[in-house]
């Protein structure tokens, strides 16, 4: 969960980063209403709704005034989306134009970011060695971020080392920053740095993703005390990790070893304790369950850890039930579906109350990134899937306001009218014809009356075919217009067609992943499973050999004695 | 980041497990058969994890298997939306009839918006509450298409009245309105709210395109 808040916190801030001077110099004058509505929708990092109205704006002529920004925009918006492909088209056609320097680097930059993010370290690293100069100011932090990841995972730490070492402490990528030159600095041998870089990590504290870092580095810090044989500091160290943080268990469990090897039972049973008052389905707690006993048979407790031993017994029992039933539960797609919606609601905080799907058995797996990608999938195809059926079910509707403005606009039997209109236009075109021509060979013997009454005959003439004219022009724009309700009834059979061969092929897509998603779950209970079998084995057989012993020499009053002694 | 975070800390926790954890474990086996069958289950555990990181590497692997299919499904999707929202435009706004609203908001650091209400020809056609996404997205040079209805060729009057809070927190109300002539062909009008320093307040404008 938190790696999901943290990927997508940063994915969107990462965009928003490399887009802040796009935004920054357009929200002063925008010049383009479409381009607004696209960031309007980008904003709200709904990326299919942005994409969407990218397209439509295209369509209806393109942005205008903005330069190549809308396009890098759809870039990075594509990128966001899952649409690599796209993405990495936008950015190559980019990178072959006239860009300026700066430009180029912010593109080359998100080359490299979205290399990286698909697991492609050696292109991400050649994107990188493709920035030259200088680094623009707002992108420096999350730029060295990158690298120094990058580096690090191609085993390049002298690289890490010599990236540029000034960058603003406050930026949200700082702590990254210098935890990975921790990391680089340990593996060239200087403890020295790596220890002040992860003592820096530890100093951030302001969120909980910072917080679960700075408990990752105080883990770090620990091992490198103790492999100093600095013990007293190794344990001060994991002292600072947070008793309730994600990485409290390993850090609790941790603590508890280090005082087992130096045979300081006692101080063991603290985190032991701690640790199993947590939920089973953490590993940690799952083993300290069987180390608390064995720490009692050290401490000569026998009845304890006996105890403690039948109670592991029992709790691992339960745990296989659970785990079995759940296992089964999931199978069912329905049911598969509640635990991918459960998912959903707890990233946006809105679940008011624990599914039954939800087990904490899968909240590990469920902050795995591997566990994510495939989720975001099956995730996008729910949601294509809906934007699918939205527009089948708009099929109806459209043939409904297709005939009715057809019934308003146009009725049938043109073919008739038309052709009595022809004919008395021909009429009136010869009537029309030979009146001018009396009109034109007027001599002295004609009244003024007559000629009145032949200029209301030709102007009568004139008018009807005037009328007739117009007419005949209406019946020819609503013939048309009937073709355009063809073609219109064309593009809305077309669309249907289209929505319902994609809703096919959703299902198809959909049906593969739900598989995979359910195969990766499994798995994850599976080894759960296998491990509770194991200990449960081991709970079993110490049990066994307690009894035994017990048997063979009894002492009903030792518990007591011991009890007393070690309070 | 956090899973990078994780596998570039394997490589130190691998080493952690195999100072802390497994050496001391291991090295007091001899003396010890219990605490023996507790280390072998860490390591148990530990292969456990391989062979799950190596089955999660299958699910990536089938999943980027599908992606291009994913991908292209989604191109299609997208053309598919842009193509019905154009026929239905067409059909139920054409051109020649049609006026479309679309608001705007600079900083919005002096109004915070809360809901808005349009108004043609003294009619209130829609209106809109906002949640803070869409703030967010109006602040940061998004542009909201508002409206999108049908105008008879002619003279009309739209209006706008915003309600929100000033940068004191105090309600406000405020409106703008605009006369327009529809003539053929669409109409599209811009509400902008946008902060004005000099008055210490928000100034609210309509900008006919």
């Amino acid at each position: 969960m938190l790696k999901r808040q943290l990927l997508q916190y940063f994915n969107s801030l990462v965009i928003i980063l490399c887009l802040f001077s796009v935004s920054k110099s357009h929200s002063e004058e925008l010049k383009d209403l479409n381009y607004g509505a696209i960031l309007y929708e980008f904003y709200q990092q709904d990326y299919f709704k942005a994409l969407v109205e990218y397209e439509y704006a295209d369509e209806k002529g393109g942005i205008e005034n903005h330069g190549d920004y809308p396009e890098l925009l759809k870039g990075g918006i594509s990128f966001s989306y899952g649409m690599e492909r796209q993405a990495r088209d936008i950015f190559d056609r980019a990178l072959k134009g006239n860009l300026p320097e700066n430009a180029r680097n912010r593109v080359w930059f998100h080359v490299a970011k979205m290399a990286y993010r698909n697991g492609d370290v050696s292109v991400s690293a050649k994107a990188l060695a493709n920035i030259t100069g200088d680094i623009e100011a707002n992108l420096l932090a999350e730029y060295l971020y990158i690298s120094s990841i990058v580096w690090v995972q191609k085993g390049r730490y002298q690289d890490v080392v010599d990236l540029q070492q000034v960058f603003d402490s406050k930026d949200i990528y700082a702590p990254y920053i210098y935890f990975n030159r921790a990391i680089a600095h340990a593996q060239l041998g200087d403890i020295k740095k790596a220890i002040a870089h992860f003592t820096a990590v530890s100093q951030y504290a302001s969120n909980n993703e910072y917080k679960a870092l700075g408990d990752r580095a105080n883990l770090a810090l620990s091992y490198l005390y103790e492999s100093g044989s600095n013990e007293s500091k190794a344990k001060k160290v994991l002292e600072k990790v947070r008793s309730s943080g994600f990485f409290s268990n390993q850090a609790l469990l941790t603590y508890a070893w280090l005082a087992i090897n130096e045979k300081d039972y006692k101080k063991s049973l603290v985190p032991l304790k701690a640790l199993t008052q947590r939920s089973i389905a953490i590993p940690e707690v799952q083993e300290a369950i069987l180390l608390l006993p064995h720490v009692y048979e050290k401490l000569q407790l026998k009845g304890r850890a006996q105890r403690g031993f039948i109670e592991a017994g029992n709790d691992y029992e339960t745990a296989i039930l659970t785990i079995q039933k759940l296992r089964q539960r999931l199978k069912n797609t329905k049911n598969l579906k509640k635990f991918t919606a459960a998912i959903a609601l707890i990233e946006e905080g809105k679940l008011s109350e624990p599914s039954q799907e939800l087990s904490p058995f899968l909240l590990s797996l469920i902050s795995d990134h591997t566990f994510q990608s495939v989720l975001g999938e099956l995730q996008d195809l729910q949601e294509l899937k809906a934007s699918l059926e939205a527009i089948k079910a708009k099929e109806i509707p459209l043939y409904v306001i297709l005939s009715a403005r057809q019934e308003s606009k146009g009725k049938t039997g043109h073919t008739t009218v038309m052709s009595n209109l022809i004919k008395r236009k021909n009429k009136f075109k010869k009537q029309y014809a030979i009146i001018k021509k009396k009109f034109a060979a007027i001599g002295d013997d004609y009244s003024y009356e007559d000629m009145q009454r032949l200029k209301v005959n030709m102007d009568y003439v004139r008018d009807e075919l005037d009328n007739i004219e117009q007419t005949l022009a209406t019946i020819g724009e609503s013939k048309k217009h009937s073709n355009t309700v063809r073609q219109y009834r064309k593009r809305i059979k077309k669309r249907m067609s289209q929505a319902k061969r994609n809703i096919v092929t959703n299902d198809m897509l959909l049906k593969k992943v739900e598989k995979i998603l359910y195969r990766l779950i499994k798995d994850e209970l599976d080894l759960h499973e296998k491990r509770f079998d194991y200990y449960l084995t081991q709970s079993r057989l110490a049990k066994a050999r307690l009894y035994d012993s017990l048997l063979q020499d009894i002492d009903p009053f030792q518990d007591e004695k011991l009890s007393s002694e070690s309070q | 980041m956090m899973n990078t975070i994780k596998q570039q800390l394997t490589s130190i926790f691998v080493l952690l497990i195999l100072v802390v954890f497994l050496v001391p474990v291991q090295a007091e086996n001899t003396k010890d058969d219990q605490k023996s069958a507790i280390s072998s289950v860490s390591k148990a555990f530990k292969l456990d994890k391989s062979e799950s990181e190596k089955r999660k590497e299958e699910a990536r692997k089938a999943v980027d298997a599908l992606s291009q299919d994913i991908q292209s499904l989604k191109q299609t999707v997208i053309a598919l939306n842009k193509d019905t929202r154009i026929l239905e435009e067409e059909l139920l706004f054409p051109a020649n009839t049609q006026l479309v609203v679309f608001l705007s908001q600079d900083a919005g650091k002096l109004f915070t918006l809360h809901n808005v209400k349009i108004k043609v020809d003294g009619k209130i056609v829609t209106s809109h509450l906002y949640g803070d996404q869409e703030r967010y997205a109006l602040t940061h040079s998004g542009v909201q298409r508002l409206l999108l209805t049908n105008v008879s060729n002619g003279k009309h009057t739209l209006s706008a009245i915003f309600t929100g809070k000033d940068y004191k927190g105090r309600d406000l109300k405020r409106a703008a309105s605009v006369d327009f002539n529809k003539m053929n062909g669409s109409k599209y009008i811009e509400f902008r709210i946008s902060d004005s320093k000099a008055k210490n307040t928000a100034d609210f404008t309509v900008k006919q395109w």
